[in-house]
């Protein structure tokens, strides 16, 4: 029997009929904010489309990135992304392992190349020649610079992969650097989080097989759809913040009241993510929902912002401080607070400083 | 809010009613409370036809008080909300059987009569002996 060639045919074959790709259309949009009456065009251009190829690179990373893919998703809606893509090297999931798995990649790199996707997660150490992270022999550096070279797009997830994350952090022993420092002449797309929510990863590559091109992106890279506001927007706590109902300690009365945390160190307002509104471990909650701020960890260099528990109105030298007295009386400044910490970035980066 | 969602389905149901046209409203992008949907549900009520589908978890599809309205959810396997959305049409297309559907339907049904149809012919070729 010959093998299928389009998606399509093998949802078909797998006994997925269409109305599972409409379904499946139907949760994409909502995810990746698309025009809801586009779901039959987007069901018709998956059928339509053959599996994409995706190289997965790890490198200076914890596999946390992986583990949320692979362990939030149910097994059946979700997890359809994986009948989309061909999964050609991932060294946590394959089955095979040394000179055959560095085969695999070669192998997806000559049949697909120009075509390919690499998604990687982790840093990359440039410290020393880049002497301080190896997989069979090479260095992480010239693995992503022969991986890059023949891929269509690549997408870097998690905070490690987007903005150098915890190996980054001061004092950066191996010279960690993002996707983005060393690739130049491709597009990247960027999905950060400490890990990144499962379903921004999938909804992204599902986006990219559908139409063949990158969603509408912000200054840093990220899905507009899934990073186009901050945490504090669409936070449910939200009402109290603009109330000036703070709590002031983890077991105050504010706290027991579910009262704003933003005095207890919350990064949600300088914090772009989906968490508020997708949450996490399959839609129960997320950190501000539990009880506790958000720390920020889609922003870059979020571990070296001066303690998770320090208010963003506690003077530490980042222009971010100038919201306090706002937040004081009580207004509503999470624009102006993530403009401060776009400016912010902007002059860090013409300046090569660390924001 | 609850009500600004309904002045939009009132104002798509005319569209749909005067030109045709069909329309959306993606729920799940809206910044509604469990609440918010519950009064919403109530307020758009419940019609004529209600739908259970079982495709890579449960749906549930039904028309509410106003026909041409319809409550689309779609859940996951562990009951999590995938796509909540109302649709403004005369059916949602998910109720429709596909024509890739049918094409496979049509050569699956062919070839289970293809099949019942050889143990029958022995089985009266046994009467005759």
């Amino acid at each position: 029997m010959a093998e299928p060639e389009t998606i399509g045919e093998l949802l078909s074959e797998r006994g997925i009929s269409r109305r599972g790709l409409l379904k499946y259309a139907a949760y994409i949009a909502s995810l990746m904010a698309l025009p809801p009456w586009q779901s039959n065009a987007i069901a018709d251009a998956l059928a339509a489309a053959r599996r994409q190829s995706v190289i997965w690179l790890s490198f200076q990373e914890c596999t946390g990135c992986t583990e949320s893919l692979t362990r939030s998703f149910s097994p059946t809606l979700e997890n359809l992304i994986f009948n989309l893509i061909s999964l050609d090297y991932h060294e946590t999931l394959q089955a095979v392992s040394g000179e055959a798995a560095e085969e695999a990649r070669r192998s997806a790199m000559r049949e697909n190349k120009g075509k390919y996707i690499v998604v990687v997660d982790g840093s990359i150490p440039t410290r020393d020649g880049g002497v301080y992270g190896a997989i069979a022999g090479q260095s992480m550096l010239q693995i992503l610079n022969d991986t890059a070279a023949g891929a269509k797009a690549l997408i870097a997830v998690g905070t490690c992969a987007t903005f150098g994350g915890i190996p980054h952090a001061q004092p950066d022993p191996t010279g960690a650097v993002p996707l983005t420092s060393l690739i130049k002449d491709k597009p990247i797309i960027n999905i950060s989080g400490c890990p990144p929510i499962p379903e921004a990863m999938a909804g992204t590559i599902a986006y990219l097989i559908t139409f063949g091109r990158l969603p509408d992106l912000d200054h840093l890279n990220r899905p507009k759809s899934l990073f186009g506001n901050t945490i504090h927007d669409r936070c449910y706590r939200r009402s109290f913040y603009d109330k000036g109902l703070f709590a002031k300690s983890f077991d105050d009365e504010g706290a027991r009241r579910g009262w704003c945390l933003y005095e207890l160190g919350c990064k949600g307002p300088v914090t772009y993510n989906s968490c508020a509104t997708l949450k996490w471990n399959g839609g129960v909650s997320f950190p501000i929902q539990s009880g506790h701020g958000c720390l920020g960890c889609s922003e870059p260099d979020f571990w070296d912002k001066g303690g998770f528990y320090h208010p963003l109105s506690t003077p530490t030298g980042h222009p971010t401080a100038a919201v306090g007295t706002a937040a004081v009386a009580g207004i509503g400044v999470g624009a102006v607070s993530a403009l401060l910490a776009r400016r912010a970035k902007r002059k860090a980066t013409s300046t090569g400083e660390k924001p | 809010m609850v009500s600004g969602v309904l002045r939009e389905v009132a104002e798509r149901l005319e569209a749909l009613a005067e030109r045709g046209e069909c329309g959306v409203i993606d729920l799940k992008s809206l910044p509604l409370s469990s609440v918010h949907l519950q009064q919403l549900r109530e307020r758009l009520g419940r019609g004529e036809v209600t739908a259970q589908l079982e495709i890579l978890g449960p749906s549930e599809i039904w028309e509410t008080r106003y026909p041409g309205v319809w409550w689309v959810r779609h859940l996951d396997v562990t009951d999590r909300v995938a796509a909540e959305r109302i649709e403004i049409t005369r059916v949602p297309d998910i109720l429709s059987a596909a024509l890739p559907d049918v094409v496979t339907a049509a050569q699956s049904l062919n070839d289970d009569l293809a099949l019942y149809a050889a143990p029958r012919r022995e089985s009266t070729d046994h009467g005759r002996t």
